[in-house]
Order: C-alpha cells, then sequence, then structure tokens
C-alpha cells in the first residue's frame, strides 16, 4: 500500500456527518431546481429532508410532498 | 495539501471503468421499445428482462421479485386538452403550457367554464384559477358549483413541466397546471371568457418487478449491495417519449460497470450484489419491498442520477453509515471527486429505514423528467467518475484502507 499526497479536490469539504441530515435542496439528486420559469420560483422541492421522510414513514417528507403536489409540480414519492 | 492514505481503486483493481458499455445501457434503456420504463408497462417489464440477461452475461446469478403498485400510480391515459379561445390560444401545448396536477379528477371528455377566482361569490360552472390550491380549497370550489381549477406551474429552463406519477387520491374536480404567465394573462383576462378542457387522468395499480444480481454471496462478513433505479415516468400518450436517460439510466450503467469490475478485484469471502430497483418514480416502491428483506449490516450504496457531476456529487446518509460514508469520503480523495452533504430523496431512504446502513449519491439529471433527458445529456466524463467512486469505496472497505476515523455519526 502506498501512500501519496494529493490535492483536496474531492471528498466532503466539511464534516461528512452532515451527510446524516443534509439541508432541504432545491434540485434533486445533485441537480439544481427547474423551477427557472417567468417567476423563478422554485416547483419543486425535493420531497423534504431524510428525518422528515423518516417521520413520514416514505421516501419523502409527508408536508413537502404535499406542498410540491399543490404547487403542481409534484413529487417522487 | 492532504495526505491521503490508501490506493486509488483503479490503480488498486488495475482496471478502470470504460464508458463505453456503461454508454451502450443508457441508449438501450432510453431507446423507444421502453417506452420510458415507467412501472407496470410493458416497457418497463422489457427492461427489467434485458437488465436481466446482461447481469447474467456479467456473472451474477439474477431473480426477478414482483411486487405490488397500489393506489399511487398517477396514469395519463389520453392527451390532456386546454384552450382559451379569448387569449387567441385555441389549443395550448401539453407539458408546454399546461399539464396535469397530479391530485386531478379524471375527466375525459372536454367541459367548457367561464374562468372566475376563489374570490367570486358564484363559482357554478367555472374553471376557477387559483394560485393557492390546497386539497382543502378544492373541496370549497366543489361545494361551490365549480367546474376545474386551474393553478399555476413554472416550466425548466427548456420551457418543460417535468413529469411526475406518484400523486395521492384526487379531488373531486380536475385540476391543470398552467404555464405561470399564461395563468397570469388568464387571470387578467378572466372577464366574460371561457375555457375547455380535458384531463384523462386516473390512478392504476401495477405490479413492479426488482432486478437483482448476485455476483458473490454474502458468507456472513462484509456485504455490498450497490442499487440504483431503472424505471421512468413512461412516454405519454400522444408519443412525447420520456427516455428518462439521466434518471436514472445512468446511475443503472455505472452501478452495473462498478459490480463487474469488483466481481473480478474483491477479496474472497465478501458479498456483492446488484438490485435494480423499479417504481422508485412510485414512491420508491421497489426499495420498500426489497429493504426489509435484506440481511442485516449490509451496506447499501444507491446511485440516482449520474449524468452531470457539476460542482459536487450530493451525498445523504442514512442508518448506521459512518464507516460507509467515511470509505466513500476517502474514495472522494482519491478520486477527485468532490462530495457535498445534500438531500437524496431516493431508495436509499428505503434501506435506511430498514436499519441498513446506506448512502445515497447523486451526480445529476439534467432534463430531469422531461423529452430533454435524453442519452446526449450524459457526459461519459460523469458516468466514469461515478464508476469509479462506486469501485474505489468497495475497494476501501473491503480491505480496510479507510482511515481510522471518529464514527462521523458521534
Amino acid at each position: 500500500m502506498s501512500t501519496q499526497a494529493t490535492e483536496p479536490a474531492g471528498g466532503f469539504a466539511g464534516d461528512p456527518a452532515e451527510a446524516f441530515n443534509p439541508p432541504k435542496a432545491g434540485g434533486c439528486c445533485g441537480s439544481p431546481a427547474t423551477g427557472t420559469g417567468p417567476t423563478g420560483r422554485q416547483t419543486e422541492v425535493c420531497c423534504g429532508t431524510a428525518a422528515e421522510a423518516q417521520a413520514s414513514g416514505g421516501c419523502c417528507g409527508e408536508a413537502a410532498k404535499a406542498e410540491a403536489v399543490d404547487s403542481g409540480a409534484g413529487c417522487c414519492g | 495539501m492532504t495526505s491521503v492514505t490508501g490506493r486509488p481503486a483503479a490503480v488498486a483493481a488495475g482496471l478502470s471503468p470504460q464508458p463505453a458499455p456503461m454508454r451502450e445501457v443508457v441508449e438501450e434503456l432510453a431507446a423507444d421499445r421502453y417506452a420510458g420504463r415507467r412501472v407496470g408497462t410493458a416497457g418497463g417489464r422489457a427492461a427489467a428482462a434485458w437488465l436481466a440477461d446482461l447481469l447474467r452475461e456479467a456473472g451474477a446469478r439474477v431473480r426477478l421479485d414482483e411486487f405490488p403498485v397500489t393506489g399511487t400510480v398517477r396514469e395519463v391515459y389520453g392527451v390532456p386538452t386546454l384552450s382559451w379561445p379569448a387569449g387567441g390560444t385555441h389549443a395550448l401545448v401539453f407539458r408546454r403550457d399546461f399539464c396535469e396536477h397530479l391530485a386531478s379528477a379524471d375527466l375525459p371528455d372536454p367541459r367548457t367554464g367561464r374562468l372566475s377566482t376563489m374570490d367570486d361569490a358564484d363559482l357554478t360552472g367555472a374553471w376557477v384559477l387559483d394560485g393557492r390550491y390546497s386539497p382543502r380549497r378544492a373541496e370549497d370550489a366543489v361545494t361551490r358549483g365549480a367546474v376545474g381549477i386551474l393553478v399555476p406551474r413554472d416550466t425548466d429552463a427548456a420551457g418543460w413541466m417535468p413529469k411526475m406519477i406518484a400523486g395521492p387520491a384526487p379531488v373531486a374536480l380536475p385540476v391543470l397546471a398552467v404555464r405561470t404567465d399564461l395563468y397570469e394573462r388568464m387571470r387578467t383576462g378572466a372577464q366574460g371568457s371561457t375555457v375547455t378542457a380535458a384531463v384523462p387522468v386516473r390512478t392504476v395499480d401495477v405490479t413492479g418487478v426488482n432486478v437483482h444480481g448476485e455476483f458473490r454471496p454474502p458468507l456472513g462478513g462484509l456485504t455490498l449491495l450497490l442499487t440504483a433505479h431503472f424505471d421512468g415516468v413512461g412516454d405519454d400518450p400522444d408519443g412525447l417519449r420520456f427516455p428518462a436517460a439521466c434518471d436514472n439510466a445512468a446511475g443503472v450503467a455505472a452501478v452495473i460497470e462498478a459490480a463487474r469490475i469488483l466481481h473480478r478485484v474483491l477479496p474472497d469471502g465478501i458479498g456483492l450484489g446488484v438490485a435494480l430497483l423499479d417504481g422508485e418514480e412510485a414512491g420508491a416502491t421497489g426499495s420498500a419491498w426489497h429493504a426489509p428483506t435484506v440481511e442485516p449490516g449490509t451496506l447499501v450504496i444507491n446511485l440516482d442520477g449520474a449524468a452531470r457531476l457539476g460542482q459536487a456529487a450530493a451525498v445523504e446518509a442514512g442508518g448506521p453509515a459512518g464507516p460507509l460514508l467515511a470509505a466513500l469520503d476517502l474514495a472522494g480523495r482519491q478520486t477527485g471527486v468532490p462530495l457535498r452533504a445534500q438531500a437524496m430523496p431516493s431508495d436509499n431512504r428505503r434501506y435506511a429505514v430498514a436499519g441498513l446502513p446506506a448512502v445515497g449519491i447523486g451526480m445529476g439529471m439534467p432534463g430531469y423528467q422531461t423529452p430533454a433527458e435524453n442519452p446526449e445529456r450524459v457526459e461519459d466524463a460523469t458516468l466514469t467518475v461515478a464508476a469509479r467512486l462506486l469501485t474505489a469505496t468497495a475497494v476501501n472497505l473491503a480491505d480496510g484502507s479507510n482511515p481510522r476515523r471518529p464514527d462521523p455519526r458521534r
């Protein structure tokens, strides 16, 4: 096994533990938000945080899912 | 400078992910014959069969596992229509100017009504413009005699309204989402004008099928499960294609390529399986079916989106995933892939809820759930780094080269 020095270009820039409770995203799964229409309003909210999803017993938070559906954008969960 | 202990996986393996076979998977799954791969359709089943053959050729023992999907899938079974003659728009364009609302009642035949708003005293026979839609307000509109509801919705940068299929129980009125600027024109010019609309949408109960490939049986030690969903939202009845190349043919391709490499290079005694999941677009129903059956302690890595990396890969962790996350972090540094904590509402959450260590990784979905999500939007470079990241993570876990770092959860 070798030891090498590399530029810190990859991996987490901050604390990896943040991945256990990441912030709610404007876009889904590594993509930016899709709502870039005339109002600039984000039309999908990526269906909530992991904690919200777990509390709802699904893959999406119940409130975030309802919000996404009501807005007309919909939710994957 | 940061000192990194460990080997880049490609070096460790003597093998590098190749873009060509991944590109073939993406183009195959995005082909017309699979019709967008919606769960419970002939196209979805055909895609599952093709993937099963592919895994067999790669050396896996393959099993197909069917499961029910009830009360969730909203199916557009005819082309919705909307016309507003007073606005000079006799035939507005479905998914450009308007689209179905997932809570809509079925309205197979066109219905004409005057335009109104919830502030009007009399909604009898009216299509109601409602910028604050909710199921409760829909109930109010029903009791006041409305015949339908129009809500505003923005488009993506290319002018599409991304398609979703997982919906709640429908309300009692047909509901359409109308492009925001058009909605505003309707609202300001509503007096005396009428619209005519049809919304042929229904809830269907279907059967999904997960594709499982066991490359190495679990032997009681470390077992890795790589997952990616292969389903899409399906083509529209008018033939409008939803190739679902980025979400998630690309993820499937990278997972299979990583498994091929790992099958050749992992030490004996380490279990390796692949689950290509159906029904993710219908509420992650495939993983919800599968997760409770997975051997406790199995390490799950889910990839959803591998088309355009951008600034960083999104990562969400769940369950007792500290060592898995540490191995992924190291792999990111070894391969030069930046990682960022970001919500990943995908199949990984089902495995985490089942108590398994699980991470979800996302590397972008340009054209998300629109006809523009075609194979040309999938970057070979992103496919390659996705497969490399998965491979490196697995190798780190297998050879124990992840550094002795504190469990990130503590």
